[in-house]
C-alpha cells in the first residue's frame, strides 16, 4: 500500500489555498488563513463545497469522511482534517 | 389538448381508474390488479395509505420496499418489515397520548426511522409532518427560536427527534411544553397493539407538508388520504409507472418531491424506492448514479440544478450503465434546455437519451404534479420574443429577434384542470402570460390553522399557484412568479425575509436592500444577490462578510454576493419604492457585466 508522509500545516495550507484559488476563482491579493470561511468567499455555497470537497481529495489523495465534510466551519478545520487523515494514512502498515 | 379559444384545459380521467373527489363512490375504489407487484387478484379496497400500507405487507411481505443507502451500509426494509415497524411507531405514540388528529412532528436526520415514524403516525390516526432538521451552518439557536411561533401554531402533541436536537429544543424554547421523544431502535421493540392501529376514512388528514417558505411563513398544507393515493394514481398513470418500476431518490423527505413522488408514491404502489442521504448526496453526486446502476432503477426526480451538479462532479473517465432508466424528471425549479443539453453531452454514452428528460410541475397544495411531459416525446422548447415578454406578458415567436427560451411543463395529468389568469381574474388566452389557477380533485384541504391564507388561496374550488405562465397548444409552460418567492437549489425563501435579516447588518442603513436571485452559468441554477445600501462609514469588505454570516446563520442560505452600494443608489420606482425587479436589471448590466471591484 501507498504510504505517505503527513505534512506540516502550513504546506497543507498552501495546497488548499491553491484549489481554493482555482475552485472560487479568488483574486491574486485575495488571502485564505485557517479563519476564512464561507462567509468571506463569494460564491462557497453548498454545491462549490461540493466541488471544493472534490478538488481537495483529488489534490491530496484521500478520501475524507463524508459527515466531516460538512461539519467545516472554517479552513483550518479542513487543514487540521486532511492532516488528520494523512496522518492515519501514514500509520496503515 | 386544445380547447377551441379559452384557456381551461381538462385532462381526460383514465377510464380504468374513474374518480369523482367530492362523490364518495365505489368509482374511487382501486383494483389492486395493476398496482400490486405480488400479483394478487383479489380487487381490494385501500382508500387509505394505512390500508396500502397492509395490504402490500400481507400480498408481498417480503418484496422490497426501500434499499437506505448511508455512508458505506446499505439496509434493504421489506414491506413486511415497514409495517411491523411502523406499527411499533403507531404503539410508541399511542402510549404516550397521541390520539386521531393529533400532529406529531418528526425531526430526524437520514434514517428509516424516518418511513416508520411517519407511517406509525398515519396508523395511529394521528398528523405526521416532517420538519428540516437544522443544518451545520445554521445557529441552532436561531433555528429554534424561528420555530417557536410555528410550533406555537401548530401546537404538536409530540415532537420525534434525535438526542442532539432535544438538547437544543429543551435549552432554547422556554415555554415549549410538546414533550419530546427520541426515535431509535429501541421504539422498534414495542409491540403493536390493535388499539395503536384505528380505523381511519379517506378524507380525514394523513399528512401536513411544510415545504413552501422560510420559517416564519411556513404553512402546514393539509392532506388527506384520498388526495394523496388519487395523487399518486393520476400520477403514476401520466408516466405509465407499472409495479416493476423503482425510483432512485436524494431527495429530502420534508420536500414534496421526496415525499410525495418518492416516499408516498412507493408506499402506494407497493414499489421500490432506492434512497440514498441527501446530504451525502450533495457531496458525493455519483452515489446515485452508482445506485440506479446497480439498482437498475427506472425514474428519479431532480430540480435543475442536480442534473448540473452530476455533470460537473462526474469524472471525465468515469462511466456508468443507466440504461434502466425511464426518465429523469426535473422539477422543482425552472427546467433549462441548456442544463438538459449538458447532461445529455455527458451521459449519452450511458444509455440516456433526449427522450429520458423530462419536466413536471408540481406544488405541495396539488399535493404533488400538476402536469407532466410525455414520456414518449422529448420535452417541447418554446422560443419567443423577450421584448414581447417582458412589456406585454406575450409569448410569441421571434423570427430573428433576441428570444427566450422556456421549457414545456407538459399536460395536466388526469383530472387537473388549469387556468391562466389576469389580475381582474379574467381566464387569458393561449400564449398570454398570467398567474397560474389550478383546479383538481386532490386539492389540499387548507391550511394547518389558517383559515384566512386558506380562503385567500383557494377560491371556488381553484388554486392560485402565485405563478406566471402560460398554456400552448395544451401545456404549460411556466416563466416565474408573481410574489418575490426566490427559488434556490429546489428550496424556497422569501426575499423580503432575507432583506430583513440583512437589516439587521449594523453598516446596512435599514429598509435600503434588496435580495434577488441571479443566474449562475456554472451550477445551472439561481443564487441570491443582495444590494445593500451602508453607512458612509462602513467597511465595504466586512459588510459581504456580515451580510453572508447573518443570512446563513438563520436561513441556511448562502448569500453568493454582496454589492455594498452608497446612499440612494439603489434603483426606485416613480413612486419612490425600491424595485427587486429593476435593480436585477441593474445588478445584471452593471455587475455581472463589468468588472465591479467593490463586489464584496
Amino acid at each position: 500500500m501507498l504510504q505517505m508522509s503527513a505534512e506540516s500545516d502550513d504546506t497543507i495550507l498552501n495546497r488548499v489555498t491553491k484549489v481554493m484559488t482555482n475552485v472560487f476563482h479568488l483574486p491574486g491579493n485575495f488571502s485564505v488563513d485557517r479563519t476564512t470561511s464561507s462567509v468571506n468567499v463569494e460564491g462557497w455555497d453548498s454545491l462549490s463545497h461540493a466541488t471544493l470537497m472534490m478538488e481537495i481529495e483529488e489534490e491530496f489523495k484521500l478520501e475524507l469522511p463524508t459527515d466531516q465534510m460538512f461539519e467545516l466551519k472554517n479552513v483550518g478545520e479542513l487543514v487540521d482534517l486532511i492532516s488528520s487523515e494523512q496522518r492515519c494514512r501514514s500509520k496503515t502498515p | 389538448m386544445r380547447c377551441g379559444g379559452c384557456s381551461v384545459r381538462k385532462a381526460p380521467l383514465p377510464a380504468s381508474e374513474a374518480f369523482d373527489s367530492r362523490i364518495g363512490s365505489t368509482r374511487r375504489e382501486i383494483s389492486s390488479k395493476r398496482f400490486a407487484p405480488g400479483g394478487a387478484k383479489t380487487p381490494i379496497l385501500m382508500k387509505t395509505i394505512a390500508s396500502r400500507l397492509e395490504y402490500f405487507a400481507q400480498h408481498q411481505p417480503q418484496a422490497i420496499f426501500c434499499r437506505f443507502l448511508s455512508g458505506k451500509t446499505a439496509e434493504t426494509i421489506t414491506f413486511a418489515q415497514l409495517y411491523e415497524r411502523s406499527l411499533a411507531y403507531a404503539a410508541y405514540f399511542t402510549d404516550r397520548g397521541v390520539v386521531r388528529g393529533d400532529v406529531v412532528l418528526i425531526i430526524l436526520k437520514h434514517t428509516p426511522h424516518l418511513f416508520y415514524s411517519q407511517l406509525g403516525a398515519i396508523l395511529a390516526g394521528a398528523i405526521p409532518s416532517f420538519m428540516p432538521f437544522p443544518s451545520p451552518k445554521q445557529r441552532v439557536d436561531l433555528y429554534w427560536s424561528d420555530h417557536e411561533a410555528l410550533f406555537n401554531r401548530i401546537n404538536p402533541t409530540l415532537l420525534l427527534t434525535y438526542e442532539e436536537a432535544r438538547q437544543a429544543a429543551q435549552a432554547m424554547l422556554s415555554d415549549f411544553s410538546t414533550p419530546i421523544l427520541l426515535a431509535s431502535d429501541q421504539v422498534l421493540q414495542h409491540k403493536p397493539h390493535p388499539s395503536a392501529r384505528i380505523a381511519l376514512d379517506a378524507d380525514e388528514v394523513a399528512c401536513l407538508q411544510h415545504s413552501s417558505g422560510t420559517t416564519n411563513l411556513k404553512k402546514g398544507v393539509m392532506l388527506t388520504h384520498r388526495a394523496i393515493i388519487d395523487q399518486v394514481m393520476a400520477y403514476s398513470s401520466a408516466l405509465s409507472f407499472q409495479p416493476d418500476d423503482s425510483i432512485a431518490s436524494w431527495l429530502p423527505l420534508y420536500h414534496d418531491m421526496g415525499f410525495i413522488a418518492c416516499f408516498m408514491a412507493s408506499v402506494i404502489q407497493g414499489t421500490t424506492l432506492v434512497a440514498l442521504d441527501p446530504f451525502e448526496w450533495v457531496m458525493r453526486p455519483h452515489l446515485l448514479l452508482d445506485a440506479i446502476q446497480e439498482h437498475k432503477t427506472t425514474f428519479c426526480w431532480l430540480p435543475n440544478f442536480a442534473f448540473s451538479h452530476l455533470v460537473n462532479a462526474a469524472r471525465p473517465d468515469a462511466s456508468w450503465d443507466l440504461s434502466s432508466m425511464k426518465a429523469f424528471v426535473s422539477c422543482s425549479e425552472p427546467s433549462k434546455s441548456t442544463t438538459f443539453e449538458k447532461f445529455l453531452a455527458r451521459f449519452a454514452e450511458c444509455g440516456v437519451t433526449r427522450r429520458h428528460l423530462q419536466v413536471c410541475y408540481a406544488l405541495a397544495e396539488n399535493v404533488f404534479a400538476a402536469t407532466q411531459t410525455r414520456l414518449d416525446l422529448p420535452v417541447r422548447t418554446m422560443l419567443f420574443d423577450a421584448e414581447a415578454f417582458a412589456k406585454n406578458n406575450l409569448a410569441q415567436p421571434s423570427p430573428g429577434r433576441a428570444a427566450l427560451s422556456v421549457l414545456s411543463c407538459g399536460l395536466p395529468i388526469a383530472g387537473v384542470s388549469l387556468e391562466v389568469r389576469d389580475p381582474s381574474g379574467t381566464v387569458l388566452s393561449d400564449g398570454i402570460m398570467g398567474e397560474i389557477y389550478i383546479h383538481s380533485p386532490f386539492l389540499f384541504a387548507g391550511y394547518y390553522r389558517l383559515p384566512e391564507q386558506t380562503r385567500e388561496k383557494l377560491r371556488d374550488g381553484w388554486y392560485a399557484t402565485g405563478d406566471i405562465g402560460f398554456i400552448d397548444d395544451g401545456e404549460l409552460f411556466v416563466a416565474g412568479r408573481i410574489d418575490d418567492m426566490l427559488i434556490i437549489n429546489g428550496s424556497n425563501y422569501y426575499a423580503h425575509e432575507i432583506e430583513t435579516i440583512v437589516n439587521s447588518v449594523p453598516a446596512v442603513i435599514p429598509g435600503r436592500n434588496v435580495a434577488i436571485a441571479v443566474d449562475d452559468p456554472y451550477t445551472d441554477t439561481k443564487v441570491v444577490a443582495v444590494l445593500a445600501e451602508c453607512r458612509h462609514d462602513a467597511d465595504f469588505e466586512r459588510i459581504g462578510q456580515d451580510v453572508r454570516r447573518s443570512v446563513l446563520e438563520r436561513l441556511g442560505l448562502a448569500v453568493h454576493s454582496v454589492v455594498p452600494l452608497a446612499r440612494g443608489e439603489l434603483l426606485k420606482t416613480t413612486s419612490g419604492k425600491i424595485s427587486r425587479k429593476t435593480n436585477a436589471q441593474f445588478y445584471h448590466d452593471r455587475v455581472l457585466n463589468t468588472d465591479a471591484a467593490n463586489v464584496g
